[in-house]
């Protein structure tokens, strides 16, 4: 199961325009500036060299194409060239995306003028915890809380329903796996006692 | 809601900028965008007389109104409207212009809008989406879910009707058989009902049939045993024949 980084800035960047005092910023006790565009900071970080690459107009964008321009961020990233100051300094609301290393809870900390900036870890396998910190002078926290509500239901609509057995790893279901000849799959336990089914490819890989 | 908006929501919808005399004819899917519009905005008009060629003015006429606000969403007889038959056959077919459905490009956020909520179910909206043509991918799931509509009994809303690829990337929907075709701006479907009415999977052995027993070697010996029966039948009778001759 690959992250959901893309699904993320996607269908949070559709509902940033609804919920627009999350893409927002806050200027002095009688000012806040709401952003016209909503700009996905993506945060990069190759061991010592951060930085929070912005996805412009992300809200414009389909998801196939979100997809494609995150991966040419991370090439850019990725290539050592010089990013052009924009990109380093448009972004209006930022993700940090831990999903591939072990942590299993962040608190990420706002950046620059921003009213929202979110986490993402995988504490099991097959489940993404969901993060935010959120400027309590521009929005509440109801409102935030009803944002990542929706924003997990919508994530949530892209995968098979629960009752569908699939691959942990894969995601390969059952009835692909009975047809390429095996009997079904395998229940395996992880090293943190974690119990999960496996397709037989999944489940002869030395690791995930 | 007079005949002005009316005409406004038409020409939208059709694409064309309409007089209250121009006559139209709408599609399935255009009736039912605008029966659900009706719904929404609380608008009383004659829905029998857009199934055929007509006019704005012919929509307004107060004798014959029929009362859309009693019932919500896409609940209506969806057999009037889709033109399908009142009587339910086992197969349905149905076939939808992209551009007559979704006249314009889809930028906004569509899970936020009551018009796709209303038909489409939020799992197919996002499988939509994840494809690079959203309204080619959309306006086949609307076939499909029409073509299910002329194959089952009675009222039904389209939100009860999920259409989504299974496993092998074909399009499903519980005890249906269902395909899904496209070229240039047309999108056809054909859904054929593989069993009870009710339509639950009766079982995972049930969901491969349709999908193995095509034309792979389990197909051939199943239609080779099958023969094999039928020649065994043909031999038993001939020797019946003979008893009650030689009788």
């Amino acid at each position: 199961m690959d992250g959901i980084s893309d699904l993320i800035i996607y269908e949070g960047s559709k509902l940033l325009n609804k919920y627009s005092d999350l893409n927002s910023a806050y200027i002095d006790e009688k000012s806040v500036a709401v952003f016209k565009h909503v700009n996905f900071g993506i945060s990069f970080d190759s061991g010592n060299n951060l930085k929070v690459l912005s996805l412009k107009d992300a809200d414009k964008l389909t998801l196939p194409e979100t997809h494609s321009e995150v991966s040419k961020l991370l090439d850019l990233y990725e290539s050592g060239k010089q990013i052009p100051v924009d990109l380093l300094t448009s972004s209006t609301v930022t993700i940090s995306d831990l999903s591939k290393t072990k942590a299993s809870y962040m608190r990420p900390l706002l950046n620059g003028l921003q009213g929202l900036i979110l986490g993402v870890v995988r504490s099991k396998i097959n489940l993404f915890e969901i993060y935010a910190t959120f400027d309590h002078r521009i929005s509440s926290g109801l409102t935030v809380a009803r944002f990542l509500e929706e924003l997990k239901s919508r994530i949530m609509s892209y995968y098979p329903l629960s009752e569908e057995k699939s691959c942990a790893f894969c995601r390969k279901s059952i009835v692909e796996e009975v047809a390429s000849g095996n009997r079904g799959f395998i229940r395996i336990e992880l090293p943190d006692g974690e119990e999960v089914s496996a397709c037989r490819n999944c489940f002869d890989r030395t690791s995930t | 809601m007079n005949q002005e908006e009316i005409r406004t929501f038409l020409s939208k919808l059709t694409n064309t900028e309409l007089t209250n005399d121009s006559v139209l004819t709408l599609s399935s899917a255009q009736k039912a965008r605008l029966y659900n519009w009706c719904q929404e905005n609380h608008v009383n008009i004659n829905l029998q007389k857009i199934n055929g060629r007509f006019s704005i003015n012919d929509l307004s006429d107060e004798t014959d109104l029929l009362k859309s606000n009693n019932s919500k969403g896409l609940e209506h007889k969806i057999n009037n409207l889709s033109g399908a038959s009142a009587l339910p056959a086992n197969i349905g077919v149905d076939i939808q212009s992209i551009n007559e459905l979704f006249p314009i490009s889809l930028e906004s956020d569509l899970k936020d809008r009551e018009d796709f909520k209303s038909i489409f179910t939020i799992r197919e909206l996002s499988y939509a989406q994840s494809r690079i043509d959203m309204r080619q991918t959309l306006t086949g799931i609307f076939a499909a879910k029409e073509a299910i509509v002329k194959c089952q009994y009675g009222e039904i809303n389209l939100l009860d009707i999920e259409v989504l690829p299974n496993n092998f990337g074909k399009p499903s929907y519980k005890n249906f058989l269902v395909s899904i075709s496209h070229s240039g701006e047309y999108a056809i479907a054909i859904a054929m009902n593989n069993g009870s009415q009710n339509g639950h999977s009766s079982s995972l052995q049930d969901n491969l049939l349709p999908y193995f027993f095509v034309d792979d070697n389990i197909a051939k010996k199943k239609s080779f045993f099958s023969s094999r029966i039928r020649i065994l039948d043909l031999f038993f009778i001939v020797i019946i024949l003979v008893i009650i001759l030689f009788k």
